[in-house]
């Protein structure tokens, strides 16, 4: 994988994460594009090259956002290894398959990251139906882009040097 | 001949990321925070402009969909609402006060001098990217004398306290933030209250009583304690008043008046003052 590239691409998944996207939030949630480049590495790629990859992105997301530092660095960096692993056991380029595991991608890190806001001191949560919904939205609005910008992305596969060979 | 080392296998890098990461979020560090702010200095103007091309984008969808004359007037009809609203609930407020005074309160009288605050006007130039938080960043930084803790208002509404500080650029934490908290009062029965950021994207009153008066409809303003906020800036409005699962407290749900996606500029104020003839650094 050409590293310097991927970085490249990092940054600028973060630039529209932070500019461009919460013109398109409901009710505050917007699509994780974050996720989705770390989908598309981990479909492309073994675990080793993988979880580097999306602790970056994750650091990425970490450095726009308030609380806890490295929060999505682990969520990220920890889907990617179970994206890569999970991708052995499904067709990965079947569209269906990339929306069920953009699906279960965003339950994770959106669990996961309420677990650590959960943590956190002096967090408030307010009312769990409405956690739900906003949870459904997030992953809503993730999945629903997933398919398309996995196909666009997919024109960069040998431009970042991915050869869908296992490395692990 | 040099000895040689075994080299180690390459799955420990990111089993070493992983508990790094693991061990960065169970500590709640807090020494890489200026990394992270010079980082997003570094980027700032990049950022800036991205943001501008998105507004751009998005004002040009917004033409573009025939309905630009409607949409316009709307907006102006309903920022003219906001802005009756605002300018309702702070006078309600303040005769409030004035009706406090008259029954003779000397120590209140003068907690009422006006307080002139200063301030950095800053442009939005882009939001934070976690989803489960809020917050913006603004392209002013301690270069400007914007420091951590200062409050950002904008016309009269509370918008959220700086969080995070870097050359010519700053995180700032909105009320909306689950870790964001203002102290507030409500317009009609001067009751007091915290009002604090949820998880759920909205704010609500934290620890009220049943017996204590607030109702849906309330106007919740700043009560200007501990010299933090200016007082009389609106919070926001409650928009429901329910009895509590324990019994005790009420859950009180507040719509804030900012609004983030609306927010273009803010206004970070350096310090209160009483003095008069102070003038805002523009």
């Amino acid at each position: 994988m050409r590293w310097i590239r991927v970085f490249i691409l990092i940054v600028l998944v973060a630039m529209i994460e932070t500019s461009l996207l919460p013109h398109l939030s409901l009710d505050g949630m917007r699509p994780d594009i974050a996720l989705i480049f770390v989908l598309f590495i981990s479909l492309h790629t073994g675990p080793i090259d993988a979880v580097p990859a999306g602790w970056m992105m994750g650091l990425a997301k970490d450095i726009y956002s308030v609380g806890t530092f490295g929060a999505n660095a682990f969520i990220l960096s920890l889907c990617a290894a179970c994206m890569s692993r999970a991708k052995d056991y499904v067709y990965k380029d079947h569209p269906l398959a990339q929306l069920v595991l953009v699906i279960m991608g965003a339950l994770l890190c959106n669990g996961l990251y309420l677990g650590i806001l959960l943590l956190s001191p002096q967090s408030a949560f307010g009312s769990p139906e409405h956690i739900a919904l906003r949870l459904l939205y997030a992953v809503t609005l993730t999945a629903l882009p997933a398919p398309f910008l996995l196909v666009m992305l997919r024109v960069l596969k040998p431009w970042l040097g991915l050869t869908d060979k296992i490395t692990l | 001949m040099r000895p040689r080392f075994p080299r180690p296998p390459k799955r420990v890098l990111p089993i070493l990321l992983v508990l790094l990461t693991f061990f960065l979020v169970l500590r709640h560090v807090t020494f890489l925070e200026p990394v992270k702010m010079f980082v997003v200095s570094i980027f700032s103007p990049v950022q800036s402009r991205v943001y501008r091309a998105g507004t751009a984008v998005k004002n040009f969808a917004t033409d573009a969909s025939g309905r630009h004359k409607l949409a316009e007037q709307n907006r102006r009809l309903l920022d003219r609402i906001d802005e009756l609203e605002s300018a309702l609930a702070g006078e309600r407020d303040k005769r409030a006060s004035r009706e406090e005074q008259l029954r003779g309160l000397r120590a209140f009288l003068h907690a009422h001098q006006d307080e002139r605050p200063e301030g950095v006007l800053a442009h939005v130039i882009g939001w934070g990217s976690a989803n489960w938080r809020s917050s913006i960043i603004i392209d002013k930084g301690p270069a400007q004398g914007v420091q951590e803790n200062q409050p950002v208002v904008w016309h009269d509404y509370v918008v959220g306290v700086v969080a995070k500080t870097e050359g010519t650029t700053s995180l700032v934490k909105l009320i909306t933030d689950p870790q964001c908290r203002v102290m507030g009062r409500s317009v009609r029965s001067q009751e007091k209250c915290i009002v604090e950021g949820t998880a759920d994207g909205r704010c609500r009153l934290k620890h009220v009583f049943d017996s204590i008066d607030i109702k849906k409809g309330d106007g919740i303003v700043t009560t200007g304690e501990h010299g933090i906020f200016p007082r009389h800036m609106l919070v926001g409005t409650v928009v429901s008043s329910e009895q509590g699962e324990v019994g005790l407290f009420r859950n009180i749900v507040v719509r804030p008046r900012m609004s983030p996606s609306k927010l273009e500029s803010v206004l970070v104020i350096e310090r209160l003052s009483s003095r008069t003839g102070h003038r805002t650094k523009r």
